[in-house]
């Protein structure tokens, strides 16, 4: 080794543990950032263990020291100097060894990237450490801070002050040959398997969350409470055991909690001021505050009972609606926006209004998510809301529209569906305009679509185009559509046009999905066709009716 | 390949000495060519031969009570502990103090070594065990040290330390809190970290220094010697050191809602009436208050409540405050419940001057298991004070008088003992006598046989202890 590597190697560690606080600050633990900075920094403890078996790190108030070398310095006293972070919680030395594991400096690092400054936070660096309980990182601590230095002396004084006499000793042993003491012998107790089994049992119990145990009490100290100011302050307590309940995603403790004080205060003994408590406690549960809360344990994947999610929400009132829309703009998951669109599918009606000022978001995926959530609610009053959409910029809004135009059913929604069938700019949105004339199924969306498949530019669209409108025809099962589907499916043509070919195979595909018999003979017929497109569908559609037939016996 | 990590280490470690405890026992009962005996040996070379890959020797060391693999201590919690106190005693009987076992060893090599131990004759056990093993290659034992005493000076000063610390910072924080000032509970948790960790090296020590009971401030000394009883306990059960700090956190704040106690009531030395009683039972729901009005709620100040409320409900809920729908008590309430009575039977009360000796009140102890106490728990809370728990005062069969300082791990009924007064009752300079020592002939040199009323006779050992 020449002098000094170990040296330069200490200082790219150091330099290295102030980037890595940086990044695991900036980026979540999934981001490859992360990952790859864990990785770096592990890398660069074992170059320096390529030198020393251990890294020892002398820590003063502005500079860390290597042996004698100094290898950091920095005079301000803030967090991110390295030196001052660890001295000011008293850390005084760190012994890095050669075996430490990767999840031992991945700890390690977690620790020091904390934020201490949060005030919710009961930790400082050295007590985080300690609970890490690390094997391969010493470190030693000054705690002289904690207490009072004094007082050990003077306890200790006044603890020693009265002297034992030695004329005592002889009084107990002359005193003890005459009389016995009372004093029972304790058997010796050992601890058996079972004891230990039964242990083990506690232990896992003990790991269960504790709130519902915590609900008990605060319901205990309620039931004990006289005074308004005693219910007020337990009104409090209650509303923070809410709050924490739903920061760790335990939905269904926050649900129980307000069942049960639903039910106190449904009791016709229960004083107002007892009833204006839990009303009070139900609407902070239905806060903003606590919907954000919420939003963020869903978007940190904590698992949700939705029954319970949607037993608590069913205490909420309408003013929890505008907390539930910001939710959809700032959440990220997939999975906690479904729950939110869900939760107001069921307030929505609650204030149908409010909804659909959601259709005003700049963002366009709130836009959907209330579009979404309109259809759900089913109420045609949207219908006039969604109409002002149909422009929207976005396709993904605009399809949006279009399907629950065609799912609520009412004739206002018809033109701008219509508009959308030729609408080139995207196949998606032609296919949902579609649709949404079979959802419609009036006999103007009927008659749209039939006119559609009769004009001669239809013979020129895509097969899956046209295999849609056929499809979405199969709906109407009248005499009068079979017979014109059957009039499709035998149209002779002069000279072989494999577009008309395709129209054919559509309405045999069509008249399958009908599941008409009287179709069959025709059927029967294409099937010997020469085409071999109308000869599959026809084939596929005999199938499907005599497969029918059968299922009805 | 990332190396493995520390859990599963520090688990690897356990499962050697376990199973070498295994192997041990089972050739205690049956003939080291048995087939039991055969499969636990082969069980336990697999294992010693995979950690060995990584760790190099397994070096197996006994250094006062615990046990340290490869210079990293192993702690003494239920996952170990019957293990743990029979591979102590056998040490100890046989005066043997490090196994090193080196790569490469093979069952063949087990086996003879096992033989050797099991068969060790009471007279010289370690010189025949080592006699016996010496043309094993790949394994070596080394005869016990005993620890310096200028090492066990030190870590009685620092231990002496950390408590008193302990008791400055509590009377601290109650003050503050008292007075409706902020408290600062990073300070608090950092302090719960520093006596849990001299818990876990000087167990002993620290029950040592919960015994003393003459101290004007009896509230802030029984907060800290309810903190130290219930980690100690909870150590034993195999809590990890998160589980520990957290246990240290509680268990220091379990009687906060004395501070709302009117004063004249508190320190009333004569009898409490029954109107003062029922105020004195309002102290678990206002810690209740007092804790959820101090802080953020979060998992520390839930189960702080939650302990506050319960520790004087009782394991058949028969205590109080009544509650209007049983339960059952939490683990921590049930630690520190046993934790409490224990001291508080033991100290000197403003309404209860005259304390208990300490076997006496394990004894009330053991009729309240399965009613006022968690007769799990205190099986566990037994084995760890002993059957003479410290600070007994007791007679040995040589007619000294001794006062218990120290249990002794393996030897539950065998404490070490300060010697006080000679077989004539004169008082000598204490010197300390561990009970578990035999003499040449292989029996135990002193045995107590019978234990004084300490109260009765009014002994300050903090003469001895401080």
């Amino acid at each position: 080794m020449e002098y000094g590597e170990d040296i330069k190697a200490a200082k790219v560690v150091i330099k290295m543990l102030l980037k890595a606080r940086k990044n695991l600050r900036m980026y979540p633990a999934n981001n490859p950032v992360y990952a790859n900075t864990l990785e770096d920094t592990f890398e660069k403890f074992k170059s320096f263990f390529y030198f020393q078996d251990k890294l020892v790190l002398n820590i003063r108030l502005y500079d860390i020291y290597y042996g004698e070398e100094l290898i950091y310095h920095n005079n301000e006293q803030k967090n991110d100097n390295l030196a001052f972070f660890f001295f000011k919680d008293g850390l005084r030395e760190f012994t890095f060894q050669k075996k430490m594991p990767f999840e031992e400096m991945e700890a390690f690092l977690k620790v020091i990237s904390s934020d201490f400054d949060n005030e919710v936070l009961d930790d400082d660096t050295v007590t985080l450490f300690w609970e890490n309980d690390f094997q391969h990182i010493r470190y030693i601590v000054e705690d002289a801070f904690l207490a009072d230095e004094d007082y050990e002396d003077q306890a200790v004084a006044q603890a020693k002050a009265e002297k034992n006499d030695p004329g005592k000793f002889k009084a107990i042993y002359d005193d003890s040959l005459v009389t016995k003491d009372k004093i029972e012998k304790i058997d010796i107790v050992t601890i058996e398997d079972d004891d230990l089994k039964l242990l083990f049992h506690e232990l896992e119990e003990d790991a269960n969350d504790k709130v519902d145990k915590f609900m008990d009490i605060i319901f205990e100290i309620f039931y004990k409470a006289k005074s308004n100011d005693e219910f007020s302050e337990i009104a409090d307590f209650f509303k923070s055991a809410v709050e924490y309940a739903v920061k760790k995603g335990n939905i269904e403790s926050a649900t129980k909690v307000l069942a049960r004080l639903k039910k106190i205060a449904s009791n016709a003994k229960v004083t107002d001021v007892v009833k204006d408590n839990i009303q009070n406690i139900i609407l902070f549960a239905g806060s903003e505050h606590i919907i954000y809360l919420l939003g963020e344990s869903l978007d940190s994947g904590t698992k949700t009972d939705t029954d319970s999610l949607k037993e608590l929400i069913s205490y909420f009132d309408k003013n929890s609606i505008p907390p539930f829309m910001n939710l959809l703009s700032t959440l990220d998951t997939i999975h906690a926006r479904k729950v939110v669109i869900d939760v107001l599918v069921i307030l929505g009606p609650k204030d149908f209004m409010t909804v659909t000022k959601g259709l005003n978001s700049p963002e366009w995926y709130v836009v959907r998510n209330i579009i979404y959530v309109l259809r759900e609610i089913g109420d045609k009053r949207a219908v006039d809301y969604l109409l002002k959409k149909v422009n929207h910029p976005d396709t993904r809004v605009k399809i949006e529209v279009i399907r629950t135009l065609g799912e609520l059913g009412d004739s206002r929604g018809l033109l701008p569906i219509i508009e959308c069938l030729d609408d080139n700019s995207d196949i998606q949105l032609k296919f949902t305009a579609i649709r949404a004339l079979g959802r419609l199924a009036s006999n103007d969306a009927r008659k749209v679509l039939l006119d559609k498949i009769f004009k001669k530019t239809f013979l020129n669209k895509e097969f899956n185009e046209k295999k849609e409108y056929f499809h979405i025809l199969s709906r109407w099962k009248d005499k009068e559509m079979i017979a014109c589907l059957i009039k499709i499916l035998m149209k002779k043509t002069l000279f072989s046009n494999s577009k008309v070919y395709e129209n054919r195979a559509c309405a045999a595909y069509s008249l399958g999905l009908i599941g008409s018999r009287d179709a069959l003979p025709f059927l029967y017929k294409c099937q010997k066709d020469n085409n071999k497109l109308i000869k599959e569908f026809s084939d596929s559609a005999i199938k499907r009716i005599d497969h029918e037939s059968q299922k009805q016996g | 390949m990332k190396a493995k990590n520390r859990a599963d280490s520090s688990k690897t470690k356990i499962n050697l000495i376990n199973q070498l405890a295994v192997v041990l026992r089972s050739a205690e009962v049956h003939h080291v060519k048995n087939i039991a005996v055969g499969k636990a040996v082969n069980n336990f070379v697999f294992l010693v031969n995979e950690f060995m890959q990584d760790e190099g020797d397994f070096i197996l060391e006994l250094r006062g009570d615990f046990f340290f693999v490869n210079e990293s201590r192993i702690r003494y919690s239920s996952e170990v502990m019957v293990n743990f106190d029979y591979l102590v005693r056998l040490f100890r009987t046989l005066q043997v103090g490090t196994i090193m076992i080196k790569s490469g060893v093979g069952a063949n090599e087990i086996i003879g070594f096992t033989e050797a131990l099991v068969k060790a004759p009471a007279v010289n056990p370690f010189e025949i065990v080592e006699q016996k093993i010496s043309h094993i290659d790949n394994l070596d034992v080394y005869e016990l040290k005993k620890i310096i005493e200028e090492d066990l000076l030190d870590a009685r000063k620092m231990v002496k330390k950390a408590y008193f610390k302990a008791v400055s910072f509590t009377e601290g924080v109650m003050n503050k809190i008292q007075q409706g000032e902020k408290v600062a509970l990073k300070k608090a948790k950092r302090m719960i970290v520093s006596l849990v960790d001299h818990i876990i090296d000087q167990e002993q020590l620290l029950l040592g220094m919960t015994s003393i009971k003459n101290y004007d401030e009896y509230t802030y000394h029984h907060c800290v010697n309810v903190s130290i009883l219930s980690v100690a306990l909870g150590q034993r059960l195999g809590l990890n050191m998160k589980q520990l700090t957290e246990l240290g956190m509680v268990s220091l704040f379990h009687d906060i809602g004395k501070l709302e106690i009117p004063s004249n009531i508190l320190n009333k030395t004569g009898k409490l009436t029954d109107e003062e009683w029922q105020v004195i039972k309002k102290h678990p729901i206002e810690g209740v208050r007092l804790l959820l009005k101090m802080k953020h709620v979060d998992f520390i100040s839930i189960r702080s409540a939650i302990v506050a409320f319960e520790h004087h409900m009782f394991y058949n809920n028969s205590g109080y405050p009544a509650v209007k729908k049983s339960f059952p008590l939490d683990l921590y309430s049930r630690i520190v419940s046993l934790a409490d009575q224990y001291d508080a039977m033991t100290s000197a009360r403003v309404y209860s001057r005259i304390p208990m000796s300490p076997d006496k009140a394990l004894n009330l102890m053991i009729k309240q298991s399965g009613s006022q106490l968690d007769p799990l728990l205190l099986q566990f809370f037994i084995n760890m004070v002993g059957v003479y728990p410290i600070g007994t005062l007791v007679i040995l069969d040589s007619m000294e008088l001794g006062l218990v300082y120290e249990s002794n791990p393996g030897f539950i009924d065998r404490p070490r003992i300060l010697i006080i007064a000679d077989s004539n009752g004169k008082q000598v300079d204490a010197f300390p006598f561990d009970l578990a020592d035999k003499n040449n002939d292989g029996d135990y040199s002193k045995t107590i046989v019978r234990t004084l009323d300490i109260s009765k006779w009014n002994i300050n050992i903090a003469e001895y202890f401080v």
